[in-house]
């Protein structure tokens, strides 16, 4: 007999398993913004937030976005590691600086789309 | 020095049986969960069974779940945990009695990794530079705890996965100055059931009492084994 | 009950019975090697072990000295020419480590790195950061995976020898797991089951280290040599005893007294720090005895300085020091002393064999800490451990393999086990109502620890003797708790108690005939070395009544012994 512990025996393993799954929520919901905007001949995005249910389903999978993008920021530095004279740049300055970087574009894509 | 209550889960492998023991011992500002173990099998209970040997950390055999972590008790101390003190055996491995636990299955595949240096060519000297070893210097501090293991939530879910202590090691030997089999090595590492299994969630690394970093290691295979399928 | 038949059986997987196994199995591959080991190999206590392994590889270096150095450690009390054939063959054992991928640590120009230690006149001990044991234990570990026939035994206890006519023919083993005895018809073995160090209350040794294969050897009729030398190590931590390396005095580290002084001046003026461990052993125990120690919860205790070798050697050569302080003495060694004491480390004594490893007994063998060759004589230098499981490792591997290989089976059956058995379920196992073992290991170990330490008197050794003819009868009562016989640790430890006394009593009875001082046996009243009635090995038998002492003369080729300072 054994004791089978997997991916949701405290807080931070159930976190982890949602960082896990929003690839997939991402690529379900990317499916789904394909296909309505495809349907519709007004290409308009306010097509995905007209309803409060729609709007409630972008907040989440905007969440689980960011904990996507912000925890892939702050992995990869840890493995591609820059050397830079010799030393490893800390992965703290690189995941600081991506997070900038993508702070920054996303604005500008805002404001672009606005 | 105060009474605290430690609560093992125990398994009584005759009748099968799953239950709990509760024992009160004495404990002062440096006593570690192994001491009170040794304390209670040697005073109150001697029927209690863990393995241990070395006391410092180095051979590996305390390993256990106390409070939900995986952890060495010879390493763990009483005074910074919160009681109940919750003592269970490694997750994710038959449980053979009490708190030692089957990990066989680590040295199969252990086995399956080759680790040791395999060369085609005899050396006569063999020049290193202290910085060609600090490579391997991480993942070969590895005590064969199984710590990692029972962090691990994938070979938790799938005891197929050939786990972070293993990889890790199979990394080492990659990485290795004067290790030749790199083909074969990424080969290994290049299964389902090996690289491929692990989804990065770095529990292995932050359970490691020794600083190991098998998720490192992993990932660093998985991105060799990348750029070596675009060559 | 199953029979196994295995050409060669090795007890013991730590550095002497692994390098043992990979050696017999790479003489021959059609041979059969059975690795018996009462914990996973990689739980060997080989696996503490920190400083280093010495041999002569340096330009800078040569034989005669090593040899001498190891001789003068030994207080005059090893066999030349074992010594001689040790040094000899040391510098291959640790090249072919190299060879294996052990991760020497290197000097700039990508050679092996050497430093200084305790009675070595020159810097010959290799290390690898300092877990060298932990690395050897490991290297070999995963090496002995490359061979198909070596056949392991995880877990399993060897409870006896089985011996006829002079010559070893099998054994009996328990299945730790689940409680089956199993024989074994072997035609060659080798006992590598390392040291007593649970003979005593304060020790670095790990709960492994019960003396077994000095008992079972002992208990067939192949006599121990030497017991009465057993080594403490001048720097473990009060109270847990657990280990500070020497390294930390090779790479500069001081001792101080509670008046912040270097007392190795008085007891060592030209090594200081660095004299051999008995000297150092005995240096602590004086100033701690005439009120020049610090004051602490595990009693007095001197400083360890190492302040002074700032952050970077200690990270890169001493790192496992830094954690067993801050971990187990809650001290800082960037900015504190670490308090240590002597702990009981190493056993001189051991099996006795020659210097290929070969006991009285025809096909039984023994190398490692188990073993006493001699080369460690009196006293052991750091160091020197490592190399010789690696070298009497492989030489007892290869010569138990050529054995093997010219000698047929003789044959168990199952009628001469039965015995065996009856003795261990029926007399131990089911026995009701007795005294817990643990009450008599914990008598055990106060009789050693005050009477058969570091500064000994005719009169203890005596009552120390008389106590453990004492506990022999009290054992008779002993009962298990455990009555299961799935991975019952209770049971173990009493049949590890069993092995224990017979050990105690042979460390007990040699001290008690040495009526002289020598090395890390010193007695006060006979404080001064006598060479000329005990310049001999004590030879000790076990019989139905009080052990039979036979001399063995000490083996002289070049050096003869002189004054011992350091």
């Amino acid at each position: 007999m054994k004791t089978r512990v997997g991916y949701f025996r405290n807080a931070r393993y159930t976190f982890k398993f949602l960082r896990e799954i929003s690839s997939f929520i991402l690529a379900i919901y990317a499916i789904y913004v394909l296909f309505k905007l495809l349907s519709y001949n007004d290409k308009s995005y306010t097509i995905l937030f007209s309803s409060p249910l729609q709007i409630a389903i972008a907040i989440i999978v905007m969440i689980f976005a960011l904990i996507h993008s912000i925890s892939w920021f702050y992995l990869m530095p840890k493995i591609i590691r820059i050397k830079i004279n010799k030393k490893y740049l800390d992965s703290r300055i690189v995941f600081a600086s991506s997070l900038m970087v993508f702070v920054i574009i996303s604005i500008i894509l805002i404001i672009a789309l606005i | 020095m105060s009474e605290v209550k430690i609560l093992v889960k125990r398994f009584d492998p005759d009748s099968k049986r799953v239950y709990t023991s509760e024992y009160k011992v004495l404990a002062e500002d440096d006593t570690m969960v192994l001491d009170a173990l040794i304390h209670i099998k040697n005073e109150i209970d001697r029927t209690l069974t863990f393995r241990y040997s070395c006391r410092m950390g180095i051979c590996g055999s305390c390993g256990m779940v106390i409070n939900g972590k995986p952890l060495l008790a010879c390493q763990t101390r009483i005074k910074e945990l919160k009681e109940p003190i919750v003592v269970e055996p490694l997750y994710n491995f038959n449980i053979i009695k009490d708190l030692v636990v089957d990990f066989d299955i680590f040295i199969d595949y252990l086995k399956e990794m080759k680790p040791y240096i395999i060369r085609q060519e005899e050396l006569k000297e063999i020049i290193i530079k202290p910085e060609e070893l600090e490579v391997i210097a991480n993942p070969s501090a590895c005590i064969n705890c199984m710590l990692c293991f029972a962090a691990c939530p994938v070979f938790g879910y799938d005891q197929t996965f050939k786990g972070p202590a293993t990889l890790a090691l199979l990394y080492r030997y990659l990485m290795d100055p004067i290790d030749q089999a790199e083909e074969e090595r990424l080969k290994i590492a290049n299964d389902k059931d090996a690289v491929w299994k692990c989804s990065f969630w770095g529990e292995c690394s932050n359970a490691c009492p020794k600083g190991v970093d098998p998720a490192f290691s992993i990932q660093r295979l998985k991105l060799m084994l990348a750029i070596k399928s675009l060559r | 009950m199953d029979k196994i038949k295995a050409d060669v059986i090795i007890i013991g997987a730590g550095a002497a019975g692994l390098r043992a196994a990979i050696e017999a199995a790479r003489i021959d591959s059609k041979l059969k090697i059975a690795l018996i080991s009462k914990v996973y190999p990689m739980r060997s206590h080989t696996v503490s072990a920190e400083g280093g392994a010495a041999a002569v590889i340096k330009e800078y270096d040569n034989l005669d000295s090593h040899a001498y150095d190891t001789i003068k450690g030994s207080d005059f009390l090893a066999d030349q020419d074992a010594v001689e054939l040790f040094v000899r063959l040391a510098p291959q054992e640790l090249l072919n480590l190299e060879k294996w991928g052990l991760p020497w640590a290197r000097d700039e120009n990508g050679k092996m790195a050497a430093r200084a230690f305790g009675g070595m006149s020159v810097k010959r001990t290799f290390f690898a950061a300092d877990k060298t044991g932990f690395y050897i234990l490991h290297t070999l570990f995963q090496r002995s995976l490359m061979y198909d026939n070596i056949e392991r035994y995880d877990e399993w206890f060897v409870t006896s020898l089985i011996v006829e006519k002079g010559r070893f023919k099998g054994l009996t083993a328990i299945d730790i797991k689940n409680g089956t005895l199993h024989y074994f018809e072997g035609k060659a073995a080798i006992i590598c089951t390392g040291g007593i160090g649970q003979l005593y209350k304060t020790t670095s040794n790990g709960a492994i280290n019960t003396g077994d294969g000095m008992a079972l050897a002992y208990r067939v009729g192949a006599p121990l040599k030497d017991m009465e030398f057993v080594q403490f190590h001048p720097t473990g931590l009060p109270g847990k005893g657990l280990l500070i390396t020497e390294a930390a005095r090779g790479e500069g580290g001081y001792l101080l007294n509670n008046r912040y002084e270097r007392f190795m001046k008085k007891y060592a003026p030209e090594k200081l720090e660095l004299a051999a461990r008995d000297v150092v052993s005995r240096a602590i125990y004086y100033e701690i005895k005439e009120g020049r120690g610090f004051e602490g919860k595990y009693g007095a205790y001197v400083g360890l300085d190492i302040r002074h070798l700032g952050k970077e050697v200690i990270e890169k050569k001493l790192p496992t020091v830094k954690e067993i302080a801050e971990k187990y003495a809650g001290v800082d060694p960037y900015n504190e002393l670490i308090p240590v004491r002597p702990t009981m480390h190493y056993m001189m004594g051991g099996v006795h064999t020659n210097k290929n490893g070969e006991t009285p007994i025809a096909g039984l063998y023994a190398a490692g800490e188990a073993a006493c060759v001699s080369i460690n004589g009196a006293n052991r230098l750091g160091s020197n451990s490592l190399t010789e499981c690696l070298v009497f490792g492989a030489l007892a591997g290869r010569n138990a393999a050529k054995f093997a290989l010219e000698h047929d089976y003789l044959e168990v059956n199952k009628e001469e086990v039965l015995n065996e058995e009856k003795r261990i379920f029926e007399g131990l196992l089911k026995k009701e109502n007795g005294i817990s073992a643990s009450e008599l290991i914990y008598e055990l170990k106060d009789i050693m620890e005050e009477k058969v330490g570091i500064i000994r008197n005719g009169k203890e050794l005596e009552e120390a003797f008389a106590s453990i003819m004492k506990l022999k009868e009290k054992f008779k009562q002993v009962s298990v708790v455990d009555k299961s016989k799935i991975y019952n640790t209770d049971f173990i430890q009493v049949l590890e108690l069993d092995f224990m006394l017979d050990v105690a009593e042979a460390i007990t009875y040699s001290a008690l005939k040495r009526k002289e001082s020598r090395g890390a046996h010193y007695r006060i009243d006979y404080p001064k070395r006598d060479d000329e009635h005990f310049l001999v090995h004590q030879l000790i038998y076990k019989t139905e009544y009080e052990p039979r002492i036979e001399f063995l003369p000490v083996v002289i080729t070049r050096w003869q012994p002189t004054e011992r300072k350091y």
